[in-house]
Parts: C-alpha cells; structure tokens; sequence
C-alpha cells in the first residue's frame, strides 16, 4: 500500500498532487458556500485564457536551456507598447488586437534575441541575472511610459497631462473580441471560446516548431550543451532563437490578456506576473530543465483556477480581507523554491 | 630620493586601483551630476544622506559574511528584518517603552532571527549555487507567512486587546502603521554616547582581564601584555571620564550631536589611539626602527587636520544641518569591527576557504555545510539588529511593507560601493551607502529641475536599484564564462576522437 501510494506520487508529482488537493477543497468549501459555481467556471475558463500564452512562455525558454525566464517582463512590456502601438494608430476592434499582436511579436522578439544574446554571456546564472533584467525593463519603461509621447486620448492623462495612464482602457478599441468570438453559453456558464481558442492555437504552434528540426536542435542544445556542440548544433543560436520566443510569446500573451481583461495595466504591474508563470508551469510539473506544453495545460488550469476560487472562498470565510493573495504567496514561492531545491544544484542541469 | 619615487608609486597604485572600480566610479559621476542639477542646498543633501547612513548601513554591512562565504549576496536578510518587526510588534503592544522596548524586542527578535537563519542556511545547503534567486523567492514567500501572521493570526486567531489601538478595530489584524514615538523612537539614537562608551570600557577590562589569565594559564603570557592593556584601559577611562565632565556636554553634546562636534570626538579618540600605540611601540616594545616623523605624520597630522578642517566656515556650513546619533554609529562601528574580527578567528578562515572552493575546504575537513549555515545566522541576526536600528530612528513601523525592500537596496548600495558577488568588504558598504543614497536624495530633485517630473527621477532611482544588481551579476557570470566555455568546447572536441 505505501510502496503504491509512494509510486502514485511520483507519477502524479507532488505540487501537482498538492495543489490538485486545494484546488478540490476550495471547489468543495464553494459549493458549500452556496457560491455561484457558473460564474467561479466562467471566471475559471476567463483566467485560464488569460494565462495560458504568458505561461507558454516559459516552454522555449527552459527547452533552450536558459530555464524558467522569471524575466518574461521584458516581454510583457514589448507586449503592452504594442498594444500602446496599435491603439495609437488608432485601430479598433478585431483589426487592433489583430495589430497588436503583430507588433507586440515583431518587437519583442527583437529584444529577446538580444535578451537571449545577454544570457549568453551569464551562462549557469540566468535564473537571477533574469529576475533583475525583468525587474530592470519595467523601471526603464516607466520612465518611458511617464514620458511618452503619445496622443490618443485613451492613452494619455486627460487634461494636459504627459505621459502614460495607469491602467489604459480598452473598450473603444480591443476589448473582449477574443472572448465574445463563438461565445458559448452552457448553463450559466459563459466559455470565452475565442481566447482559449487562441491559447490552444499558441500551443499548437510552439508544439509544430518543438517538433520541427529546428525545435529538436534546439531542445538537444538545451538537454545536452556539450552534446549538441559535437553534433554540429549551434548552442549559442538555438539559445537565442529560444528566448526570443519565449519572450514573443510574453509579448502576444499579454495582449490577449488584456483584451479579456479590458485594461492595459502599465508600470508596476507586471512586476511579480514572472514568478506566477513560473510557478504555474511548476505546478504543471516542470522542472528547471524540463518542460513540456501539457505542463502548461495542467498548471495554468491547477494554479489559476485555485486562486479564482479561493477568492470569494476566502471572503465568505474571513470577510474583507486578503487571504486569497496571501496564498497565492505562499504557494507561488513555495513551489518555485521545491522546483529549485530539486534542480540539483547550481547549474540548471546535472553538474 | 627612493622616498619620493615609493610616493609616486602609491599615487600609481591608487589611481589603477579607482579606475577598477568602474561601477563606483560611474555611481559618482551620476550623483555629482545630480547634485549639480538638483536646486537644494548642498546642507540639505549631506544632512539627508548623513540621516540615511546612520539607518541603512548596518543592514548593508549584515550582507558581508556571507559574501565571504560563497553564499552572494543574501537577498534572505530580509527575514531577520521581520523576525525583529515581530519583536518590535509585540514589546510595543504590551506597553513597554524605551530602554525595556528594545530589550523585550531583541529578546523576541533575536532568536526568532537565529531560527529562520538556520532554516534558511539549511535551505541554501540545498540549493549550492543558485542561494541568490533562492534568497529572493524564499524572501517573498517568507512575506506570505508573515503577513498570514499579522493579519490573521494577531487579532484573530489570537484574540488581541483592541485598545492598544494597534489592531484593527473589529476586524481582524494589525494596523498598516505603528506609531513608535513613545516607546522605541529614538530608543538608540538619544542615547548618551559617553555611558554606552561606558558600559564598553566594562566590556574590555572583563574581556581583556579573562584574556590575560587565559594566556598566563597557558604560560604565554609577557609582561608588555598586561602593561599595554592596563595603557588602554587607562586611557579609554580617561576618555569616558572626558566624556563625563560638564565642559564636554556643553560643547559637544552627549546623544544626537552636530556632524563638526562628531568628528572633533572623533579626532580626539584617534588621537588617544595614537598615543597608545606610540607608548607601546616606543615604551614597551622599545623598537629599534620606529620612525618619529612618519609616526606623527600617520597618526597625528590625520586627526589634528581632521579638527583643522572643522574650524573652517565653509565646512561648517555644509554640515550644519546634519546631526550624527552616536550611539547609532558606536553599533556601526561595531559591526564594523565584528566583519574584521571574524576574519580573524578559525571561522573565518573556514568561511573564507568555503568561500574560494567548496572542495577544497571540504578535503581539507571542514564542514561546509555547517560554516554555511553559521554565515546564514550571523547575517540574518546582524540583519535584525540592523532593522531595529532602522525603525527606532525612522519613529514609525509600516506593518506590511516595512520590511519588503530591505534585501534588494542593501544589496543595490553593497554593490555600488564596489562589491561584487565574490568579495565584499566593511570598505565597499560604507561607500556604497553614502554614494547609493546621495543618488537616493537628489535623483528625485534633479528630475525635477532638469524636466520638471521628480516622478521620472524616483523610476529612475528604481531602475538604478534594480540595474546596478543586474550589472553586477552580469559582470561576475560574464567573468565566469568564458573559461567554461573554452572548457566546453575542448570537451566537445575531445569526444569525437574518442
């Protein structure tokens, strides 16, 4: 019996057992609570969308050997001056999420590939060098946000103001086009078909390049450097060509983000959204040199939609305060710490 | 004639050795352009960053045994911040106030921060190499636990007297702010330098006179021994005894004193050290070389110019705001003297091999893991008293965020002082303090007058912040790699041969 549950627990893993385990209790305390279970699935259903590109993300980067990228920031900030972009130009509905993702794309995969040329240069500290370039990117964008030129009046301060909004709404122009696209009402439960459409398009992209030649040099070059070296591969490149996506797809993941949550949030906020990534993708059972893209189904799935019930859980149970919050805390950094713990050792791989 | 050319050859040293330093160097061009632009007073500036050293440098100086040890830089510190927020939290919520304030607080403080050090040595055990980014995730997931404590525990699971005013009326939870003015504001700051410098001479005639009969016990004891300790000890008395009279109170002041009076005592007790040392150089030891008028020129022109220089009306002006906490700076000095000291001792030694290869130390028979996770503890606990010096002076305590940003601008300053992941020293955080807050104070001011948003001068404090640490461990790994790379590369070469 325990050499059976032990085996259970390692084909399961354990962050996956043990959030799976508060995810079902909190479903459980909610309907207990008597709380709108269609709505808490809608809301599920929203966040997994939301999530599940920006999460992606991480796949290339510890498939091309620079491991989980806390510094998606970077990415996430090209995303939102996209999107800036595409508002700016003025385009509006489907044609400018359309033209946000297309911007979003082209520049942050330009600054990942120098992003990407950079931890190069740090190999066997890409975990903390990219912490700080993600933390670094955003103070540098507010400067740029605080100053930035831009016209429209949905972007700028109203009345003289310099500069970038805070949170920058995007009713007038992309709002909610993904989710609305073959929305399906199945009870009371609302599934934005559009946006997980456009999720599960992601993965099957990324899934198409992992298994392309390219993806299978790159994914050598990340399992085995040396290996790869001798078989002809160019680790460095293939490093590159990783973080660039990895870091286009925090760009376009944002946008879709945003337009389901129909706000741009600028400056600080995108501050801890690496460390969630990460943890998600851990929960899904990835390891710092391993991950695939049903991790990232199963995790954004396990960790998002635990904190989206765990929030009015929370309130029924302790009114107005912010247990929610405090938990995701405790979780997200727990489980990235177990997964660093498990990563013998300093380097991402194996010494 | 050699005199003159060794002169010329320190003059070359020191210039090579401040072009190494490119970081402190640009970190000082940045600060002078900010003084420039900046439309303040140079008073006020100096007064600001004289108030922020005598807060942040302790917590800056916590990050050096680690350092040494191979461990980086402890972004963890920032749970001995809260394991003495936790003391401070509960000797302020049962009433205590000044002197007994701070003792409950170290009491609680204290060995609540040798705990989680311990713990957090034992994790850094588990995570060789990658201690930096493990630091900061278990810092904010420390943050999780800690505010699950304050908000739901203090107040709710533990019923709490609504009355001290200090948890939230019928919710549940500590207040966002505690007010810490009448209980431990001030608490070191005010405290009468001359009694502390008292209770210290205590300190070193019990230490030096248990010392003594220690090497006497072990016949290794001599006679300029005791003769050099009793000089110390009667000139340290004399000193104190200085610091009693009446004339020095009114012209220096015994607790928060003017910076001019500060370095006056201070060159005074320099010149008391100089005396020591030229009895028991000269006197004692009767050295056949000692070289008078090197000997003056070293120890006695620094201080008497030291004093000269506070006569002179410009000087006077630019500090005449600032006041130096005595007290506050004697704990500096301690941990100052500490960072040496330890280096000294067998520890140390093993710290400092763990430090410069893990394998080697451990053929050599120490036991890595354990001076690790010694290193760990003496930094967390540093790091508390460190923060308790912080809040006593600040006045206030921000329940939630007080603590959140204590790791990265430690680190931030350390680094801009010249430190790198792999060598840091008391040196480094003293200038690292002084110039990363001079930056701190006028990034704000300058903006304002060079674009007129001190908004974009506080991101662009931030971004300072953030980008000097992403420099700094950029340049280490950069350092790092190329010989991996070599390394890798002959690997691959290798194989296919064989």
């Amino acid at each position: 019996m325990k050499e059976k549950f032990k085996r259970f627990v390692q084909v399961v893993g354990l962050p996956r057992l043990i959030i799976g385990s508060l995810f079902i209790i909190v479903l459980i305390a909610a309907s207990a609570y008597k709380l709108d279970m269609a709505a808490l699935f809608t809301n599920i259903l929203r966040r997994y969308g939301m999530w599940g590109i920006l999460v992606l993300a991480m796949v290339p980067g510890i498939q091309c050997g620079i491991g989980p990228n806390f510094g998606i920031s970077l990415g996430i900030v090209c995303g939102l001056l996209g999107a800036l972009l595409s508002i700016e130009f003025g385009f509006t509905g489907f044609m400018a999420f359309i033209f946000a993702v297309i911007f979003a794309g082209i520049i942050a995969s330009l600054v990942g590939a120098a992003y990407g040329w950079f931890l190069n240069k740090v190999k066997g500290s890409e975990m903390t060098v990219s912490t700080y370039i993600g933390f670094a990117s955003i103070a540098v964008m507010n400067i740029f946000w605080a100053s930035a030129p831009f016209q429209n009046g949905e972007i700028k301060w109203p009345i003289g103001g310099t500069g970038v909004r805070t949170t920058v709404s995007l009713e007038s122009s992309f709002k909610g086009v993904l989710d609305t696209f073959m929305e399906i009402h199945i009870g009371g439960t609302v599934v934005p078909t559009g946006l997980i459409l456009f999720f599960f398009l992601m993965c099957a992209v990324v899934w198409v390049f992992l298994n392309s030649k390219t993806g299978k040099a790159m994914k050598a070059a990340g399992a085995n450097p040396v290996f790869a070296t001798a078989s002809g591969i160019n680790v460095d490149r293939m490093r590159i060509l990783g973080t660039a996506i990895s870091t286009a797809l925090a760009g376009i993941g944002i946008v879709a983000y945003a337009s389901a949550y129909g706000f741009l949030q600028m400056y600080n906020a995108p501050m801890q959204m690496g460390f969630q990534c990460v943890a998600a993708v851990f929960i899904g059972g990835a390891s710092t040199s391993d991950a695939k893209i049903s991790h990232v189904l199963i995790g954004t799935l396990l960790f998002h939609g635990l904190l989206v019930v765990a929030l009015p859980v929370a309130n029924k149970l302790l009114a107005g305060t912010d247990l929610s919050d405090i938990m995701r805390m405790i979780v997200q950094n727990a489980i990235i710490i177990y997964a660093i713990t498990k990563s013998k050792g300093g380097s991402v791989r194996a010494e | 004639m050699q005199n003159k050319s060794g002169i010329m050859e320190t003059v070359k040293e020191i210039g090579r050795n401040i072009l190494k330093q490119k970081v402190v160097l640009m970190f000082v061009a940045l600060t002078a352009f900010g003084i420039l632009m900046a439309d303040t007073s140079l008073a006020f500036i100096i007064s600001e960053v004289v108030g922020r050293f005598s807060r942040n440098s302790f917590l800056v100086l916590a990050l050096i045994i680690p350092v040494l040890a191979g461990l980086g830089l402890n972004f963890g510190i920032t749970v001995g911040a809260m394991a003495i927020q936790i003391g401070v939290f509960i000797s302020v919520y049962n009433g205590f106030t000044g002197v007994t304030a701070l003792l409950v607080a170290i009491a609680i403080g204290i060995p609540l921060a040798i705990l989680f050090g311990w713990l957090l040595g034992k994790l850094y055990n588990k995570t060789k190499g990658v201690e930096m980014i493990t630091g900061l995730v278990v810092a904010y997931l420390a943050d999780g636990f800690y505010q699950l404590l304050f908000l739901f525990i203090f107040g709710g699971v533990i019923k709490m007297d609504e009355s001290t005013g200090l948890i939230i009326p019928g919710g549940v939870g500590v207040k966002n702010t505690i007010d810490l003015d009448g209980s431990l504001k001030g608490v070191i700051d005010n405290m009468n330098f001359v009694n502390v410098a008292a209770v210290l001479l205590v300190i070193f005639i019990i230490v030096g006179i248990v010392g003594i009969v220690i090497k006497r016990k072990n016949g290794m004891d001599s006679k300029s021994d005791v003769q050099k300790f009793v000089l110390k000890v009667v000139v340290f008395a004399a000193l104190v005894a200085f610091g009693k009279t009446p004339f020095f109170a009114e012209t220096f002041g015994t607790d928060k004193i003017l910076f001019i009076n500060a370095v006056r005592v201070a060159s005074i007790c320099m010149l008391a050290m100089a005396l020591i040392k030229f009895v028991s150089e000269k006197v004692f030891d009767k050295d056949e070389e000692f070289n008078m008028a090197g000997f003056a020129i070293k120890n006695v022109g620094g201080p008497v110019a030291l004093y000269a220089l506070t006569l002179l009306k410009p000087i006077q002006d630019m500090f005449f705001l600032s006041k130096i906490p005595m007290a506050s700076y004697i704990c500096i000095g301690g941990i100052i003297m500490f960072n040496k000291w330890i280096l000294s001792t067998k520890l140390g030694q093993d710290m400092r091999t763990v430090g410069q290869s893990r394998s080697v130390a451990n053929s050599s028979g120490i036991n890595v893991d354990k001076v690790r996770v010694i290193a760990t503890i003496f930094s967390t606990v540093l790091a508390a008293f460190g923060q308790l010096i912080y809040l006593q002076s600040l006045g206030t305590l921000a329940t939630y965020n007080q603590h959140t940003s204590v790791g990265q601008y430690s680190v931030a300053a350390l680094l801009a002082g010249g430190a790198s992941i792999v060598a840091a020293n008391n040196g480094h955080g003293i200038v690292g303090v002084l110039i990363f807050h001079a930056l701190f104070v006028v990034a704000p001011l300058a903006a304002d007058t060079l674009l007129g948003n001190a908004l974009l001068g506080e991101y662009f404090r931030v971004f300072v912040c953030y980008g000097v640490i992403a420099l700094a461990l950029a340049m280490h790994a950069w350092k790092k790699s190329p010989k991996k790379d070599k390394k890798a590369k002959e690997e691959a070469e290798a194989k296919p041969e064989a």
